[in-house]
């Protein structure tokens, strides 16, 4: 049975976030069985409580028979077999960025075999993390129709597209017949012809009123931006154009910022229809459209001083507002709602079982929220999902945060340089699309974002999109510097 | 009101700000030509050369100020359309009935009347080119609409939502109009000559015919916006609308200025002005900027601009009561004949000092008493390219002769002295406002109670002031190099894709490709599944072996192409001719570029913002390079080692 509301399932943020393109990996390339007794990661630091961890990336002797391996898929030197030397740079290639405070370093999940050398256990160092595949793939199925393929299948193709090309497709040889090895099925080939996705990782289904509200009304939500973004994105216009790493490094900031946009726009929805249902003074129709599409961008961007600027408070109250106000609403409907055809509808059946004590749970919701650690954690994944990574060097600068402590107390607005690229790149249908900075402004609002057009104007001279501006305001032409054909 | 207060009245709000089509022009103010191409464009259609049938639609495109609406009132006039007594408000459309057509003059910039539009309100443009369709069944529709290309980016994105306008002709005229579509219709072109041989107006126009739905369209478009009317045309080596402009104001003007205080820098200004080298070396600092900014000036910044240069700006002084800049400065000269002491007259003057030329051309702050404070005047969107050719920032030419005379402030001397008996170029712009500002200066500087912050502040900005107003003397500007590097790319690829220029060929490739030697002569060594497409360089943290890929630096090559109006570097691959990296070719670009070959790259203030740009153009055209092109490598500090692949 579906479920009442958007079933997104609670998360949990990943330190180095290369584990979401991994979680995908895994979802649609079946492990071996038996595989699974121990969670991966490339590089592990420390040693973790609790929870088996293998590392993948070869060290010590593993090193020269995985350049043995990679000579035998043609990588090797010329001349004399340095078969060491060769599997260290190879190795060393695959690093992803290593966190300040991880106790691992991901790979950087190029291609398929490097995504699968870690997993969600190995990534989060805990024996049952979220299931960020279905919760990926929830949130891509919520974004549009139903056309019977999931955000793990339409990453496939762009993997699969990467891991053919020289020299990656040797390396994803060797990695296949030597690291991973026991990891894999024996029977499936390799490379991977098809996706098989894994039955707990498909998508929730979305409500019976969801997708004709979506549709009649033609609301743009987070959802949406992260369907449109990934769908493009894994087009064979966009992931031909873009070389492996690069391709990897946006898809990982599409899906940072769909699942942060995603959650925030949910504390928006509930805290809406809680504030609805407890005053009754908006009628149904306008409350559905409130919540659908929130009135106030979900972060809060404005000028002004140090602490003016700072949204990290508000970004933390308005989701434990809305976690509270989600659990009352829960509370409220019980086992009701199943055949409402519409938002609005649902909002006349809440408002017909609110009683007093109800009433009083909403206020409270709305007011004085509780901490635990589902709010801890949704707290943190919307946080770190939007903030630049503090990272153990300089080579590993995270440039596509939003986001950016600038002291202890206060967290800004302040994009990394290749934020805007990405932002901008996802509102052009191809690579070498016409886009304007009004199609920007349309797609960054349909996230949840909504900053002044001087911010975003500042932001795309700075990263040195914007072609020419004889019109100023909307017309202004973005060059995404892939030429035009 | 007198010719300064209507000056002012004009750059800062009055009712000349926006033009509308039916109202009349006042005929005190001097008029610029009509822009390229647009006499040409009004004088098709008023002679109708198409059959009488269809839709012809005229399209004026560009942003606000660039004359549009006063090219439609010139068009009203030469078809005997009087468009006058229309109403208070402006009007979105003009219609009447002319030789058997409906004309209709569609002014775009005003908003759609909701109750007229309805629901189509957001999709006016598509709703209105949807009813001529229909109408031109029947009887021929010519339209002349002046459009905002950022209205058309709006319309476009509503009609995939507003329903109620089906109509394809609308929806691919827009698309056309935008630049998505290469023609108004795909497979159904019209021959060209079907009424008259192609109008040859340049780059900046367009068109296009077809049948649609069963009637005949045919769309002209032309930007208004993509032509500099402050660079000199090709009529005379010293002409241009902006120093004409400018001269015909001064003239206006200057009555009114003589019965001003001597002190008064209005009048100091006009005195300049007066002079056609002044004006002439004005105009040299607009095109400057224009180059600079890459964007064009339009007719509105260019009444802001000489409002500017002759009045200063409106705020630029809190003063009481006083109204607009011309108030401001009558308020400070009171202040400045009551001062009772040095510092107050200082104060005084150098409030005034805001309103010279110079200074408000570059928007120049003012020092304040407590050393710390500066004041700027307030900001405008033309000011971008101001900024970067301010020669007191970026270093012009008479920098070094100003900087020697102001050693003479030390041994109680006039630098103004000094300069003016060496015949420096500041003699000709010399007035007796700089005279008391100076004078006013040295006394406060030279005071025993003049705090050593505060006297240093002032001697250093008073050197930016005399530096600043000699570039009118001289025209020379900050970043002038820069500058004529890019004008020398915009002039290259004016008529088609070209090389760039040898000045920056180096640099540019230098940058897109840096050869550190790891990899032999002209040889690059990038690292190989990086997030960043960078060269190995020798760090300490490539001892270990690191996967990389070596590309002769032949394998890029580059040209340089124009587009709406910027210069844009393509990179393609050697011998192929599509494009797989493309960055703007902007002012810091160069500068960058030109530092490389000083061996100051990514010394420049910009680097940092460059640097990212560099990157994603590197990175886009090596991703689309053949694998042939490329030799895959283990490198150590060391030396490295070629791999198979």
């Amino acid at each position: 049975m579906s479920a009442v509301f958007p079933d997104l399932r609670r998360p949990q943020y990943p330190s180095s976030p290369e584990v979401l393109l991994s979680a995908l990996a895994w979802s649609v390339v079946p492990r071996a069985e038996g595989g699974d007794k121990a969670g991966l990661i490339y590089e592990r630091f420390a040693a973790t409580k609790g929870v088996i961890i293998q590392q993948t990336k070869p060290s010590g002797s593993e090193m020269v028979r995985f350049g043995e391996q990679l000579s035998s898929f043609g990588v090797r030197a010329l001349g004399e077999p340095k078969y060491a030397d060769v599997a260290e740079a190879v190795a060393t290639s695959l690093n992803g960025i290593r966190p300040l405070k991880g106790k691992g370093r991901s790979s950087s999940a190029i291609g398929i075999a490097p995504a699968l050398l870690q997993d969600p256990v190995g990534g989060l160092s805990a024996e049952n993390p979220p299931n960020f595949a279905q919760l990926i793939n929830t949130i891509y199925a919520l974004g549009g129709p139903d056309i019977g393929t999931t955000a793990a299948e339409r990453w496939f193709e762009a993997a699969r597209h990467h891991a053919s090309q020289a020299p990656l497709s040797g390396i994803e040889r060797a990695l296949a017949t030597g690291t991973l090895a026991g990891l894999l099925r024996e029977s499936d080939p390799w490379p991977p012809t098809k996706p098989i996705s894994l039955k707990v990782s498909r998508p929730s289904d979305p409500p019976p009123w969801w997708l004709a509200e979506v549709h009649k009304n033609g609301y743009a939500t987070p959802f949406q931006w992260f369907r449109v973004a990934w769908d493009r994105l894994c087009s064979p216009d966009w992931h031909e154009r873009l070389p492996a790493r690069r391709w990897a490094s946006w898809a990982i900031c599409v899906l940072r910022h769909g699942l942060a946009f995603t959650f925030l726009w949910e504390a928006n929805f509930f805290t809406e229809i809680a504030r609805g249902v407890a005053s009754k003074e908006i009628d149904s129709e306008t409350l559905a459209r409130w919540a659908m599409v929130p009135v106030r961008p979900l972060v809060p961007y404005r000028r002004g001083s140090v602490s003016e600027m700072n949204v990290g408070s508000s970004i933390n109250k308005a989701l434990a507002i809305g976690l509270a106000c989600r659990e009352a609403i829960e509370e409220l409907i019980g086992e009701e709602g199943h055949g409402v055809t519409s938002l609005a509808e649902l909002v006349d059946l809440l408002r017909k079982r609110a009683g007093q004590a109800q009433h009083a749970e909403l206020a409270r919701a709305l007011t004085g929220p509780s901490a635990g650690s589902r709010l801890g954690n949704l707290q943190e994944t919307v946080r770190y999902s939007l903030l630049a990574r503090t990272v153990a060097s300089q080579g590993d600068v995270d440039h596509y945060g939003m986001l950016k402590t600038v002291n202890r107390n206060y967290t800004h607005v302040l994009p990394g340089a290749e934020w805007i690229v990405v932002m901008a790149a996802m509102a052009a249908p191809r690579p070498d699309s016409v886009v304007r900075l009004g199609d920007v402004m349309q797609s960054i609002k349909a996230l949840g974002f909504q900053p002044r057009i001087d911010f975003l104007l500042a932001e795309l001279e700075r990263a040195g999109l914007c072609a020419s501006s004889p019109d100023g305001d909307e017309g202004i032409e973005i060059n995404l510097g892939f030429g035009r054909g | 009101m007198n010719a300064i207060e209507r000056l002012q009245m004009r750059a800062f709000g009055g009712e000349d700000v926006a033009a509308r089509p039916d109202a009349a022009d006042d005929d005190w103010w001097p008029k610029g030509p009509l822009l390229p191409g647009v006499t040409e464009l009004i004088g098709d259609l008023a002679q109708r050369p198409f059959a009488s049938d269809g839709l012809n639609i005229y399209f004026l495109l560009g942003g606000a100020g660039n004359g549009k609406s006063f090219a439609a009132r010139a068009l009203a006039m030469r078809l005997a359309i009087d468009l006058q007594g229309s109403g208070e408000l402006a009007r979105r459309k003009y219609e009447r009935s002319v030789d058997g057509a409906d004309v209709v003059i569609l002014n775009d910039a005003t908003i759609a009347n909701r109750a007229e539009y309805k629901e189509k309100q957001s999709v006016a443009l598509a709703a209105d080119i949807a009813e001529w369709t229909h109408r031109s069944a029947t009887k021929p529709v010519i339209a002349f609409c002046c459009v905002n290309r950022g209205i058309i980016v709006d319309e476009l994105r509503a009609l995939e939502t507003v329903q109620g306008v089906s109509s394809e002709a609308a929806k691919r005229l827009l698309r056309w109009i935008a630049g998505v579509a290469e023609s108004v219709a795909e497979g159904v072109e019209v021959p060209p000559g079907d009424f008259r041989p192609p109008l040859l107006l340049g780059s900046h126009y367009r068109e296009s015919s077809s049948t649609i739905d069963g009637t005949k369209v045919r769309a002209f478009a032309l930007s208004v916006d993509s032509t500099s009317i402050v660079s000199r045309s090709k009529q005379g080596p010293k002409k241009s609308a902006a120093r004409e402009l400018m001269a015909e104001v001064v003239a206006l003007c200057l009555p009114d200025a003589q019965k001003r205080d001597p002190n008064c820098p209005i009048l100091a200004n006009l005195i300049n002005l007066q002079s056609a080298e002044t004006v002439d070396a004005w105009a040299g600092i607009l095109e400057g900027a224009e180059v600079a900014s890459g964007r064009y000036f339009s007719y509105r910044d260019l009444w802001a601009l000489i409002a500017l240069t002759v009045v200063g700006p409106r705020v630029a002084e809190a003063t009481s009561g006083a109204q607009g800049a011309v108030g401001g400065v009558d308020a400070l000269l009171h202040r400045h004949s009551q001062a009772s002491n040095a510092t107050e007259r200082l104060e005084a003057l150098l409030g005034l000092s805001q309103h010279r030329l110079s200074c408000a051309l570059y928007r120049a702050p003012v020092p304040r008493e407590d050393g710390l404070r500066v004041e700027y005047p307030p900001g405008t969107p033309f000011h971008g390219g101001l900024i970067l050719v301010d020669p007191a920032v970026w270093g012009g030419r008479d920098t070094e002769a100003i900087e020697s005379a102001m050693a003479e402030v030390a041994l109680g001397g006039r630098p103004s002295a000094v300069l003016r008996t060496q015949g420096h170029p500041l003699s000709t712009l010399w007035t007796p406002f700089d005279d008391a500002l100076e004078q006013a200066l040295l006394e406060e500087a030279n005071s025993p109670g003049c705090m050593d912050g505060h006297r240093r502040g002032l001697i250093s900005w008073y050197s930016a002031y005399l530096i600043r107003l000699t570039s009118l003397a001289t025209g020379n500007i900050g970043n002038k190099a820069a500058i004529q590097v890019l004008e020398e790319c915009r002039v290259a690829c004016k008529l088609g894709p070209a090389l760039p220029p040898s000045a920056i060929d180096t640099g540019l490739r230098k940058l897109l490709l840096p050869d550190h030697g790891r990899a032999g002569d002209h040889k690059v060594m990038m690292r190989a599944f990086a997030a960043r497409a960078e060269p190995l360089d020798g760090d300490a943290d490539e001892a270990l072996p690191t996967l990389a890929e070596v590309i002769h630096v032949g394998s890029l090559s580059m040209r340089l192409r124009q587009r709406n109006g910027r210069v844009v570097l393509e990179c393609h691959i050697a011998g192929q001719d599509r494009t797989v990296g493309e960055l703007t070719l902007d002012l810091p670009l160069v500068r960058e570029a030109l530092a490389w070959s000083e061996g100051k790259s990514g010394q420049t203030d910009a680097s940092i913002y460059i640097e990212p740009r560099l990157e994603r153009c590197r990175a886009s055209s090596l991703s689309a390079m053949p694998a042939s092109f490329k030799r895959l490598v283990s490198a150590t500090t060391s030396g490295h080692v070629e791999l198979a692949q």
